[in-house]
């Protein structure tokens, strides 16, 4: 298997795998498809032997669902970026786990950001993986920004 | 039997949430206090003095396992269980080298943490 093949495994597991352990649903693989409610987006960035940026980009409705199954009632509009910050905080720290364990490299999550902003354009010296999911509340996008695969 | 009270150190209130809910049935824990960052840690562990602490890894300002060093070091008897998604990882080593007594990977079942737990308090 190639280094490309192998990070998009672990990301597609770890999503599929913690999402269900989190929020007890079957997330599945779907189309990009044109949207046009706001969004809103979860940056998580890591720091050490490699550069990764996880991003999650969902609407208001996606995120407020997916906080209602972790706090097990609808929440207050003011708590839905802390359920789904931590619901992509802890994805993205299994993601990147295996990646250090899968390639020997050494690298942490730093807190993750919620923000109403855009996911910011790719530069040059990154590649992008990305990928669309949705279940039956909404659906939502992840996308990595890494050091060029090569370099693993 | 008087439950054991557990404290929760995590910049998300979630994990409280969500020990607390998974310990409603237990008989033997339940999560008592909430500490949200480990700048507050010490204050809080003197005043209530919990019978264990769970400690989130990644956090804003001081890290849960610093936390643990500077924790332990004023409460050698503390009790700590690093709580973290960060597995597969040199963490579990560095989390014992700063005096944790546990290991609990994100999202966690009822019945592994307690078992965990168990294991603190029969160390």
């Amino acid at each position: 298997m190639t280094h490309p093949e192998i990070v998009k495994n672990i990301i597609e597991k770890n999503i599929t795998d913690i999402s269900l352990g989190i929020i007890g649903v079957n997330v599945e693989k779907c189309g990009e498809q044109g949207d046009e409610k706001k969004s809103y987006t979860i940056h998580l960035g890591t720091c050490g032997e490699y550069n990764l940026d996880l991003y999650m980009t969902a609407d208001l409705d996606t995120l407020r669902n997916i906080a209602a199954k972790m706090k097990r009632c609808m929440p207050a509009d003011d708590e839905i970026s802390m359920y789904v910050t931590e619901f992509f905080n802890i994805i993205g720290g299994r993601i990147v786990s295996e990646i250090n364990k899968s390639f020997g490299k050494k690298a942490v999550i730093r807190p993750p950001i919620f923000s109403d902003n855009k996911i910011p354009q790719i530069k040059d010296d990154k590649s992008v993986l990305t990928f669309f999911y949705s279940f039956e509340e909404g659906r939502f996008k992840i996308e990595g920004h890494l050091d060029k695969i090569k370099d693993f | 039997m008087e439950k054991k009270k557990i404290m929760v150190v995590d910049d998300s209130r979630f994990i409280f949430e969500e020990i607390k809910f998974k310990l409603l049935s237990s008989e033997k824990y339940e999560a008592a206090y909430y500490c949200p960052d480990g700048e507050s840690l010490l204050e809080s562990y003197e005043k209530y003095k919990p019978d264990l602490v769970t400690m989130d890894i990644v956090m804003p300002g001081i890290d849960g396992i610093e936390a643990t060093r500077i924790l332990k070091e004023k409460y050698p008897d503390a009790k700590v269980i690093m709580v973290t998604s960060m597995v597969f990882d040199d963490t579990e080593e560095g989390a014992q080298k700063a005096g944790a007594c546990g290991f609990l990977a994100k999202p966690f079942e009822s019945k592994e943490m307690e078992k965990v737990f168990d294991k603190a308090f029969a160390s």
